[in-house]
């Protein structure tokens, strides 16, 4: 009840709001003050909605700190739009044919802000560093983990030795998770390290107002930027005030009333608003990875039959609950990957299409054929229930969404009872497989995705937390994506990973919801050139000039 | 954590604040030493209560701290365990945290990874300003609402009744996003998020500030019009006093007491509970730290936040205590 209200609120706030917004149009003063090309000076003033625990990357591993790292970070590699890998802090590198050594050139020209030098030694730190226990990472230690050693040539060669051929680690490298830190700075300990942490970025973060703001300034002597930005040299913008305004309303009125120039994630009932209005510009893309989705655990009745899973898919209908609760704003998918991941095969996105009759057929054919007062099926005298835990995290939009899943599968016969609970007692409860759907999101730029999510070898709890939720195990599938992740070949790897999709969107072991949507909205008269980085979609702001200074 | 669900705090207050009133004179010296003592039992109990029922909630805090989003090794997730004491035993984690907070240091936030006395001295300021501004706005809305009609005609007064129960319903989210969209989106007068001074703090404040408006001149009504009744109003009206000198000298002081208890327990709600106004007009504050501490199961912090609002209120309430004799002499001489 309280999300309907929160939502009916928001829907009254948002109409308002519009009327806000046709009279600022009207009396708009247009452009022509403003500067049309790129030009040194002015403060960006940006909105996200998260905050990070810790500003250090490494730390953990969450998408509000891989956002913002990318403002004081660079990466050894550089992922271009068209999923391409350019140089950035290596100028080159060689792979040895058995893919267990790659050997960076660096460039020679490079200077952290703390005025530590770019070498070989700081590549060896940045690896050390991530793969240390005592840095409590999440993310860089798993992505990094067949890191074995580093030998140094010389000041700027690093030869990185791994103890599995890696195929996707110099996609991962273009990351910011993995931006290279410098090493005088790591050395000072998590608390500065997290507060005040030092790159060689274009920006620098001098300070961190909690639950406010962090501001950055621009370095001034930035002068290696990868190949496939815009311009050369220190960014335009003197800095960027990064501001958290978790509020949706609030962070798109900041929009509206000027005080941020851009924000990200619009809310999705001003969607269409800010569509309308020529002087916001939409960046609106979908992080690569594998999608939010509710997981099966197919450790146990009844998702432990394939029948009953496949039912439960072909009883979804997610396109109308989206476009009813999102306006359209947030995109479908029903495969395993995100478009925007290497090696995505369109060919499962339909698979699962709405079909009430399929559904019933197969929830007959498994034996769920009695059907209790209430309408539930049931067999042997046991109601068709499922256990569906969400954490607090999630927007009240996105609860309504899963209820209106609820109202559609009970028409096939599926029990959903759906458990709020706070983060604690969800993680408690996905820890020890007391779930029949979780909710679970992967971003990461390489299909490797597969095996973190539906390989066996990421069921065994490691302290606890399994990253494979559906607790599906196939040594078919096994042996696609440990061969892919060794293989050099591009086009083996396609093959195999198309083979790996079709696997898990045949066991129907996860109902996908929507794609993790990345977007940006910013008010085109202050500012221009905003863009994301590739690597995952996240916004960037090294090409980014200030129109009113 | 809102001020509805804990509105039957007041009584509770007051009968505290009754109890201990009349107590016999042993010098002033003793006195403050007593209310030493009680003040650092209160906190001791709140501290150890808090410790121990963190732990009966599920949630590994290490998984919490690590994230859901990556997949840590058992090695990482051992490290941290053991870098925040959490492999050892209970009690000995509770003797750990009563050591270091007899010598005000609450250790490192999990989440964090700074000590918690400056994840709280960050947010203090920002929390203490909207805590004030709130209550001398509130105050200044309820005296405007009652002074001019207690005890007026049966219209005036029932009108004057019903906006107070309106004005003490209204959930803060729902007056928070109007008065953000028309105040500060429509029609530009006040920043949207955040903003520094005055201006940044205004509306927040209000937010908060309108229901406890309502509660507040919902009892101050009462004794108003009570006082209004008694024989020295009527001997001041005999004496020629207008109207306005026999509300504001004479009547008001008595339906003070009832408004500076329920503000008693309301700046100490607010330090909490300020959690919804602080997240839609994205201002800093300790409320949201002890939200997403307690959902992380950020232990120190909880702790560190939970002692300070106990501090809170044992102040406020020996504020309280101290301005009722100088309201009301009568109290000073029983």
């Amino acid at each position: 009840m309280a999300p309907t209200l929160r939502r009916r609120l928001l829907a009254v706030a948002s109409v308002a709001m519009a009327g806000v917004l046709l009279t600022g149009c009207a009396n708009g003063t247009g452009p022509s003050a403003a500067s049309a090309t790129a030009a040194p000076g002015g403060t960006i003033q940006f909105a996200t909605d998260r905050e990070p625990t810790c500003l250090d990357p490494a730390v953990g591993g969450d998408q509000p700190q891989s956002l913002i790292a990318r403002a004081f970070l660079d990466s050894l590699t550089h992922q271009k739009a068209d999923g391409s890998i350019e140089p950035w802090l290596a100028e080159s590198w060689d792979i040895s044919p058995d893919g267990l050594t790659y050997t960076f050139h660096l460039r020679d020209d490079v200077t952290f802000s703390d005025g530590t030098p770019f070498d070989a030694a700081a590549v060896k730190a940045n690896f050390e560093y991530w793969l240390d226990p005592a840095t409590q990472s999440s993310v860089d230690s798993l992505y990094v983990s067949d890191y074995a050693g580093t030998d140094i040539p010389d000041p700027h060669t690093a030869v990185v030795h791994l103890k599995k051929p890696y195929s996707a680690f110099i996609q991962v490298l273009s990351q910011s998770f993995l931006g290279i830190q410098s090493p005088t700075a790591l050395k000072r300990g998590a608390a500065e390290n997290c507060s005040s942490p030092v790159g060689s970025g274009p920006f620098i973060v001098t300070g961190w107002n909690k639950q406010q703001d962090v501001t950055l300034v621009r370095n001034p002597d930035y002068d290696w930027a990868p190949a496939s930005a815009e311009h050369d040299g220190p960014a335009y913008a003197d800095g960027i005030r990064w501001a958290f305004i978790a509020e949706p309303s609030t962070r798109f009125g900041a929009l509206q009333t000027h005080e941020a120039d851009v924000i990200e994630t619009i809310p999705p009932e001003s969607f269409a608003v800010a569509k309308a209005d020529p002087n916001i510009t939409i960046i609106d893309k979908v992080r690569p990875g594998g999608p939010v989705q509710y997981v099966f655990n197919t450790t146990r009745a009844p998702f432990d039959d394939v029948k009953v899973r496949q039912a439960f898919r072909f009883g979804a209908d997610i396109d109308s609950g989206l476009a009813s609760v999102y306006f359209g704003a947030y995109k479908a998918v029903g495969g395993p990957l995100s478009p925007t991941t290497v090696d995505y095969d369109k060919a499962f996105d339909d698979v699962y299409a709405h079909d009430p009759a399929k559904a019933n057929g197969l929830l007959d054919a498994a034996g769920w054929t009695g059907r209790d007062a209430d309408g539930y099926r049931t067999k042997a005298g046991t109601r068709l229930t499922l256990q569906l835990n969400v954490a607090d995290s999630v927007q009240p939009s996105e609860i309504s969404l899963l209820e209106q899943l609820q109202a559609i599968e009970k028409q096939v016969g599926f029990d959903v009872q759906i458990n709020k609970l706070d983060s604690g007692t969800e993680s408690a409860r996905y820890n020890s497989w007391d779930y029949d759907l979780d909710r679970q999101y992967w971003v990461t730029n390489t299909p490797d995705v597969l095996r973190y999510q539906y390989s066996s070898a990421f069921i065994p709890s490691t302290g606890g937390y399994h990253s494979n939720g559906s607790g599906f195990s196939d040594p078919k599938l096994d042996r696609l994506v440990d061969t892919a992740l060794r293989s050099s070949d591009a086009t083996e790897r396609t093959g195999l990973y198309r083979q790996a999709q079709q696997i898990v969107s045949d066991a129907a072991v996860a109902l996908p919801v929507y794609l993790y949507p990345s977007q940006y909205a910013f008010d085109n008269t202050r500012l221009g050139g905003v863009d994301v980085d590739p690597s995952i979609n996240q916004v960037s702001f090294y090409d980014t000039w200030v129109k009113t200074k | 954590m809102t001020l509805q669900a804990t509105a039957p705090a007041p009584a509770a207050v007051r009968a505290e604040t009754t109890d201990s009133a009349p107590r016999p004179a042993a010098g002033v010296a003793g006195r403050v030493l007593g209310a030493l003592a009680g003040a650092l039992v209160v906190l001791w109990a709140v501290a150890t209560l808090t410790f121990f029922l963190l732990r009966l909630i599920p949630g590994d805090p290490v998984l919490l701290i690590l994230g859901t989003s990556g997949s840590p090794s058992a090695a990482v997730v051992a490290a941290t365990r053991a870098a925040f004491g959490l492999d050892q035993p209970v009690l000995v984690q509770y003797l750990h945290f009563l050591a270091g907070a007899a010598h005000g240091d609450f250790g490192i936030s999990y989440q964090l990874k700074v000590p918690v006395t400056q994840v709280i001295g960050e947010q203090l300021l920002a929390t203490v300003q909207l805590v004030i501004l709130a209550v001398v706005l509130a105050w200044a809305l309820s005296l405007a609402i009652t002074v001019p009609t207690a005890g007026r005609r049966p219209l005036v007064e029932r009108t004057a009744r019903t906006v107070e129960i309106v004005l003490a319903s209204l959930p803060q989210f729902w007056i928070g996003i109007m008065l953000l969209v028309v105040l500060a989106i429509g029609l530009g007068w006040f920043p949207v998020a955040g903003g520094d001074g005055l201006a940044g703090l205004f509306l927040p404040a209000l937010t908060l500030a309108i229901p406890i408006a309502g509660f507040l001149s919902q009892v101050m009504r009462e004794s108003f019009e009570t006082a209004l009744k008694q024989p020295f109003v009527t001997s001041a009206r005999a004496r020629g006093a207008g109207e306005a000198r026999v509300r504001l000298g004479h009547a008001l002081r008595h339906a003070l007491l009832p408004g500076v208890t329920l503000t008693g327990w309301a700046v100490g709600s607010l330090f909490s509970g300020a959690v919804v106004v602080e997240v839609i007009f994205a201002r800093p504050g300790i409320g949201r730290v002890l939200l997403s501490a307690v959902l992380s199961r950020d232990i120190p912090v909880v702790l560190g936040v939970v002692v300070v609002i106990a501090a809170v209120y044992v102040v406020v309430n020996a504020i309280v205590d101290i301005l009722y004799p100088i309201i009301d002499p009568r109290l000073a001489s029983r």
